[in-house]
């Protein structure tokens, strides 16, 4: 919520913005348009035409013309019903169509974004973004339209009916006490603002401390915190009954302050338009009139005066995800224009670090410093180092994910920014100590919008042993994934996000801690899996398991973004350097 | 709910069809205790309802009297003054009235939902473990959440009740002044107004039914979002991203479609009202007209009749909507019964005995737990003081199971635990806890500093506090944070690695000096050097403490004094990591 006020640009500039989208839609919107007049034209008309039944047919006594009038009005209701509905729709239909294209373009629009974008925002965010944000959107597309515009036209159709066909004095009367509402109900609501946005902080904070509560049971019961914790949501609940409270008190009173306006309108109809009708100057019909009228003029200000916080919240949503449009996407060939994108000879590739230098940002310290290496191809190199020593930050600039400030990442010789990122990344698998998965069933997991026939599918899947685990599914391999993949083990998991590397038939392979989550019966399992995966492919492993770090061709090893070593692991132990001494202290 | 729902709980929640009738009965059953305090409220609300309703519907008896005298002569200004302000006297007397009327069952709304909220903590947090096992996070906050608020069940448990009274007060009123006025053309009138309620009740199912569809969209809408977003890694990796984006596309459209189609039938629900007021309107001069014309009835007459339609609108709505509520109010009781009847299993005996002192001695006897299928069998050790015993084997072994055993967190359903011979739940319960410290697979911080976490509510000096830190390898840290001890950690505070809040989690387990720590795999995100560190440090720290932990270091295990080696839930061998070396499964497990 504060966020948007620091850069919320002004709300003419939203609404330009916005205008192109509405467009195409000109031809809904106009004929919407109509049937609102339309609709309107027999709200406005059913007082009328009551006067008349009054004047014209009740008190001199003629219930033929009277049932003639009230057929004829019964057929407005229904066609001014029928034309409200059609246009509600309508709105509806666009308004929605409006958002839903909104949130397939953000949301592909963020997929494009680079890696940086999403280290800042939390998922949550994000996906508030997208979907909270364009919902909040709707308001401006049907709401301004049906109930402003609706009302405005109701409002001023009515007056004019009053005051030319009728009495302008009683009209203007009805129509002062307009502004009035409007001024009470802007401050009000610029009074409620702050309060209504401690009452949705309070909620959110009474409700995260709840499932805060529910999330750590155990440990708060070992620990004997239960009262403490009792106490603690005692506090925030009832400050939050507190804040409610005062709200609901003060939106009561004005509510039915409003209403009570309403009677002072009645009144005062009933005071001026009676003296006028006792003069013969108004007939006792265009008294009911002007009463029928106070009623269904007061709704749509109320309404709108109950509307102008929704609005709000639409402009600030706007600003948000105008922000999220403006992010500019991944540049396609960054550093190297002048060397135009070769195609990548097949593989296997020699993958080079040539004095690579990377932070994150300008002020952060350097995460990895003067990084040089030369991995031969087919060779399986392993990459050591505390936490912190920029591992994964590697991996993460030969993905592409993000740009070295200095220095080369070069494949045979070719710089990597000069290789358009999709045809880098087909070349590499990467496994990831976080297994995803994303909706859908495991084959579509699996492939991943690659064409694969079954067979081969089944045959890979076999080489790394998982086969035989899938068929066991229920529905095998068209078992659906469930939320988190909770109904696969974490090692089949693992084991997943192998097969899914595999079937790309990458030419180089990038472990980064691919089975520190995984019990060692698993991986065993994952080891044989290793050796079909690596044959004849450059591979990248960052590993804990000492095997996988002896088995390597050679041993990268890193220490505060620096390569301290490299080579053998025999060479290494004998060399007695920084490598020996890890391994002696069990650091790998 | 029955296990197999709960476990299944991605699927849409289908509500229990409770019948309204008993479900409502129920309902008022299970509210009428938090009624009780508030009896002062109660009467307040039932005396001055009607006062207020009176004022309301007093008013178009005056403005018909007005009408009436309008058309004689005897009429003049002064005495339409007087009326005048006899309808805005009323009209402030209605004014004040409703005011308190509707301010009264808003706070009270939101008194229940504070009370129904803090009945339900007080009982969720001393549920047993069982409860947890069934059901999941989401299902728990929901009840504690959504459940109670002040849109549902807080809502039905002052306003639904209320409205409905109401509602029934001013169909009276109304239906008194009119058959007074005219009882044939009442009767023209009550006959359209009651076909309203039952439309209201109709229609409003249909828009439930679709708006629990669009509520379904949004969830898989979110859900897609979620776990989109936390792949973006791997999406970008495998070139996934215009794939992901016409999935979405897909996910949007029904989202579409659903919206429109509860549009359809909302918009139709709401715009009827006002057209049933007009057409009733459109009846009333109808016949009334003709009522007046044949001298049956004054023009005054057919206006008061007019002015009660409109005022009887609402209330029908409202009696419909308290079935509507009321419905889903019994389903939201139900479900906050099922929490409150969870039978809470693990109890201090009254008579319960203070932890002995000096060392401690802990069996195992023939330890059994099943949930759907066996998970421990006949599972025998024991530990004692100034040893440490290791629980190893593959995942679902059931190692975390027999850990939280200790501090009776579960109870075996058969075979018992032995503290120096007696049962475990022979001791006092906070008593035998607060002599533990557990570290858990996964650590819980709190929304709080860095420095409450570790002490917990509990009452230690600083030289305790530095000492458990240097113990949990957690010193090394602090200067990473930007405030110290007092950054701020959990949901809205700093993201600390899966390491810190293991170590977090172990300096507030040793803190008060436990002569019982339970560490479940919680070492697995340290670096093997830290972990090194902190199991020298940790014997010099409590050198007689007995020590249970889980682990799938080898490292660890070789540390252990004694392992006791798990499959599906039988202890397969026990011994110390030399003499398990030859055991063929230890072999598989630690030495491949």
């Amino acid at each position: 919520m504060s966020e948007t006020h620091a850069t919320l640009p002004s709300d003419r500039s939203l609404v330009q913005r916005m205008l192109p989208w509405l467009r195409p839609h000109t031809g809904s919107f106009a004929l919407a348009l109509g049937l609102l007049l339309f609709s309107s034209g027999a709200k406005m008309l059913g007082p009328v035409i009551l006067q008349q039944a009054v004047d014209r047919y009740i008190v001199p006594g003629n219930f033929g013309g009277l049932a003639r009038l009230l057929g004829a009005y019964a057929v407005l209701v229904v066609l001014g019903f029928v034309a409200n509905y059609l246009e509600i729709i309508r709105l509806e239909q666009v308004g929605q169509r409006l958002i839903a294209d909104l949130k397939q373009r953000a949301f592909a629009h963020l997929l494009k974004l680079e890696l940086r974008y999403f280290d800042q925002q939390s998922t949550g965010k994000l996906v508030s973004r997208i979907e909270n944000d364009a919902n909040a959107l709707k308001v401006l597309f049907s709401t301004v339209i049906t109930n402003i515009l609706g009302n405005f036209v109701v409002v001023l159709g009515m007056f004019g009916i009053m005051a030319w066909q009728y009495d302008l004095r009683l009209a203007v009367y009805i129509v002062g006490l307009c502004p009035l509402i409007l001024i009470a109900a802007l401050l009000f609501n610029r009074w409620m603002k702050s309060l209504l946005l401690r009452a949705r902080k309070q909620l959110a904070e009474v409700n995260g401390l709840i499932t805060e509560i529910i999330q750590g049971i155990a440990t708060i019961q070992i620990f004997g915190q239960q009262q403490r914790f009792i106490a603690r949501v005692d506090r925030e609940s009832h400050y939050k009954y507190g804040l409610d409270s005062r709200m609901t008190v003060f939106f009561n009173s004005f509510f039915n302050s409003l209403f009570f306006v309403q009677t002072l309108g009645v009144a005062l109809v009933l005071w001026f338009g009676g003296q006028m009708v006792m003069q013969g100057q108004l007939s006792v019909g265009s008294l009911i009139l002007f009463m029928v009228f106070i009623r269904t003029f007061f709704v749509p200000i109320m309404f709108l005066s109950s509307q102008f916080n929704e609005f709000q919240k639409a402009l600030a949503a706007a600003s948000r995800l105008f922000d999220l449009l403006d992010q500019p996407a991944e540049s396609e060939v960054s550093a190297t224009e002048n060397n135009p994108a070769p195609s990548l000879p097949p593989g296997p590739y020699t993958l080079e670090f040539k004095g690579v230098w990377f932070r994150y940002s300008p002020d952060s310290d350097w995460v990895l410093q003067d990084l040089s290496f030369v991995c031969p191809a087919g060779a399986h190199w392993a990459v050591v180092g505390p936490t912190g020593s920029g591992k994964s930050t590697l991996i993460s600039l030969l993905m592409r994910f993000y740009e070295p400030q200095q220095g080369q990442i070069l494949l045979n010789g070719i710089d990597i920014r000069s290789i358009p990122r999709q045809t880098l990344r087909a070349q590499l698998g990467l496994v990831l100590q976080d297994v995803i998965f994303f909706p859908g069933s495991i084959a579509r997991n699996l492939l991943l919008g690659q064409e694969l026939s079954e067979a081969e599918v089944q045959q890979t899947m076999a080489q790394i042993g998982l086969d035989e685990v899938i068929q066991r599914l229920p529905q095998g391999y068209q078992t659906e994934v469930q939320e988190g993949a909770r109904n696969l083990s974490e090692g089949e998991r693992q084991l997943l996000s192998f097969g899914r590397a595999l079937l790309r038939k990458p030419q180089i392979l990038i472990l980064d801690e691919a089975t520190s989550h995984i019990d060692p019966q698993s991986e065993a399992r994952i080891q044989q899996a290793m050796q079909t995966l690596l044959a004849g492919r450059t591979a990248l492993i960052i590993a804990h398991r000492l095997s996988t770090i002896e088995q390597a061709d050679g041993i990268l090893v890193l220490q505060y973004g620096r390569l301290v070593e490299q080579g053998s692991h025999s060479e290494l132990m004998k060399a007695r350097g920084v490598y020996a001494e890890m391994r002696t202290l069990q650091m790998v | 709910m029955q296990q197999t729902q709960s476990l299944s709980s991605s699927a849409p929640r289908t509500p229990k069809k409770a019948s309204a009738h008993g479900g409502l009965q129920a309902t008022l059953g299970w509210l009428w205790p938090f009624w009780q305090p508030l009896r002062w409220r109660l009467s307040f609300l039932i005396l001055v309802t009607p006062l207020a309703v009176l004022f309301d519907v007093w008013v178009p008896m005056i403005t018909r009297g007005i009408f009436d005298q309008l058309q004689g002569s005897s009429f003049t200004p002064a005495l339409l003054r007087q009326q005048v302000l006899l309808i805005l006297g009323l009209g402030f007397l209605h004014f004040a009235f409703y005011l308190l009327v509707q301010s009264v069952r808003g706070v009270t709304n939101m008194h229940f939902e504070n009370a129904f909220r803090m009945r339900l903590s007080r009982v969720m947090i001393q549920l047993g473990q069982t409860f947890f096992y069934r059901f999941r996070t989401g299902d728990v906050t929901t009840r504690l959440i959504d459940d109670i608020s002040e849109k549902k069940l807080g809502w039905f448990a002052c306003s639904g009740i209320f409205r409905l009274y109401e509602a029934l007060l001013m169909i009276c009123g109304c239906l008194f002044f009119m058959t007074r006025l005219n009882p044939a053309l009442t009767l023209m009138t009550a006959l359209p107004l009651g076909f309203t309620a039952l439309f209201y009740v109709r229609s409003s199912r249909r828009t439930l039914h679709y708006s629990e569809q669009s509520q379904q969209a949004i969830s898989n809408l979110n859900s897609y979002l979620t776990s989109t977003l936390d792949g973006i890694r791997v999406l970008k990796a495998y070139d996934q991203e215009a794939r992901a984006s016409d999935a979405f596309a897909a996910v949007v459209e029904q989202q579409y479609h659903k919206e429109v189609a509860l549009a359809k039938v909302a918009s139709l629900l709401q715009l009827s009202y006002s057209r049933f007021a007009e057409l009733g309107m459109l009846l009333i001069f109808l016949a009334g007209g003709w009522l007046v014309i044949q001298g049956h009835i004054s023009l005054g007459d057919l206006i008061a009749f007019n002015a009660y339609i409109f005022m009887l609108i609402w209330p029908m709505v409202d009696i419909g909507q308290f079935f509507i509520k009321g419905r889903q109010a019994s389903v939201s009781v139900e479900r906050v019964r099922e929490l409150e009847d969870y039978p809470a299993e693990i109890t201090s005996a009254p008579e319960a005995l203070p932890l002995p002192e000096g060392p401690l001695q802990l069996h195992f006897e023939r330890v059994s737990y099943r949930f759907e299928r066996p998970a421990l069998q006949q599972v025998s050790f024991a530990a004692r003081s100034g040893e440490t015993v290791a629980l190893a084997g593959a995942i679902g072994a059931g190692k975390s199971l027999l850990l939280d055993m200790v501090p009776r967190m579960l109870e075996p359903q058969s075979g018992q635990i032995l503290l120096n011979q007696k049962p475990l739940s022979a001791y006092n319960l906070s008593a035998l806890r607060s002599s533990m410290g557990f570290v858990s697979q996964t650590p819980s911080l709190f929304s709080a500093s860095i420095r409450e976490n570790i002490l917990f509510g509990r009452e230690l000096d600083e030289a305790a506090l530095q000492e458990a830190l240097a113990v949990a390898q957690l010193e090394q840290d602090l200067p990473q944070f930007q405030d110290g001890l007092e950054t701020l950690v959990g949901q809205r505070g700093v993201k600390l690695s899966g390491g810190q809040k293991q170590r977090i989690a172990i300096a507030r387990a040793l803190i008060q000096r436990p002569r019982i720590l339970i560490l479940d795999d919680c070492t697995s995100a340290l670096d093997a050097e830290t972990e090194a560190r902190f199991w020298q440090a940790l014997h010099s720290f409590v050198p007689g403490m007995l020590v249970l932990v889980v682990t799938h270091r080898v490292r660890t295990l070789q540390r252990a004094d004694r392992i006791v080696l798990l499959q599906q839930g039988e202890v397969l061998a026990t011994g110390h990591h030399e003499e398990l070396s030859q055991q063929p499964l230890y072999q598989q497990l630690y030495l491949s």
